[in-house]
């Protein structure tokens, strides 16, 4: 391997086991958000067309809404959540795990997975985060909609 | 094809963002990281948007994104479609996502034509990742 190739290696490997920092984390609440919507969306089987007309907006201003940015305002969270029927409220882990499994902030990962099975990460002090307002079991495999044809591969689980 | 040399190389991700259940692999070959190349030379805000949806990839198997298609229709294999790119993956042996091919996309949708060749790429990293797990287990 070069020494260019073995470079880029080291810096992939260094961004991707880092720390998330503050535009990171955004994006992490920005694809947690739309993660929950289009979940909820599905599960009503609320379409686009349905919330382009409930938000009064065309369909491509839709397509622009969910081609997200990290800039996305709070009112614009609040008017979608809404459109689709979701209530958004803003927490944090600590509080988030007190309620889920009543143990202490800083207790251990499978503590804090709690009955749903649902991951939540290590609280941080302060840390914001929107409660998703649909939480599931997961299953490991592709979302049901996304098979559009029968798989014949063994390794995949559809479900 | 077949004199390619390929290996692959695995991602570890934050364990903030939680336990992972899918591992994360991309293709090395003949001794460059052609996927991870093109990752490298994106924007701090493009890698940072793309490393957190790897992230939810790995730990949430159902995770639904509009950058995100798991499995493409009348494929094996799915695309991480952030703006203008695409990073294509596939999920093979042991719960582990491999990306193995990029396109940058131009005016208009992605040909048929493309698709296609890229699912012939398809097949053969994934006989190879399957030759590579077995040999490093």
């Amino acid at each position: 391997m070069s020494k260019n190739s073995e470079d880029t290696l080291k810096r992939i490997h260094e961004f991707f086991s880092a720390e998330p920092d503050a535009e990171e984390k955004a994006w992490g609440l920005i694809h947690e958000f739309y993660h929950q919507v289009l979940t909820y969306m599905e599960e009503k089987h609320i379409t686009r067309a349905n919330l382009s007309k409930k938000l009064g907006k065309s369909r491509s201003a839709i397509t622009q809404i969910f081609n997200k940015t990290p800039n996305i305002s709070v009112l614009k969270m609040v008017e979608i959540a809404d459109a689709v029927g979701v209530d958004l409220v803003i927490t944090t882990r600590k509080k988030i795990e007190t309620v889920k499994t009543g143990t202490r902030a800083g207790a251990s990962q499978k503590a804090a997975a709690g009955s749903s099975g649902r991951y939540i990460a290590p609280p941080a002090p302060n840390q914001a985060t929107v409660i998703p307002p649909v939480v599931r079991d997961r299953q490991i495999g592709y979302p049901a909609s996304e098979i559009e044809k029968g798989s014949d591969n063994e390794d995949i689980t559809p479900y | 094809m077949l004199k390619l040399k390929v290996t692959f190389d695995e991602i570890r991700i934050p364990l903030s963002y939680g336990a992972p259940k899918f591992g994360i692999f991309h293709v090395i070959v003949n001794g460059r990281p052609k996927v991870m190349e093109i990752f490298d030379g994106l924007q701090e805000t493009e890698k940072k948007r793309i490393k957190r949806l790897i992230g939810f990839m790995a730990t949430q198997p159902d995770f639904k994104s509009d950058d995100l298609r798991w499995q493409l229709k009348n494929y094996q294999y799915g695309e991480l479609k952030p703006r203008h790119h695409r990073f294509f993956f596939f999920i093979s042996y042991r719960n582990n996502i491999v990306f193995f091919d990029y396109l940058e996309k131009k005016k208009g949708s992605v040909s048929d034509e493309h698709y296609e060749s890229i699912n012939k790429k398809r097949i053969f990293y994934e006989q190879e990742f399957r030759r590579y797990i077995e040999k490093n287990s």
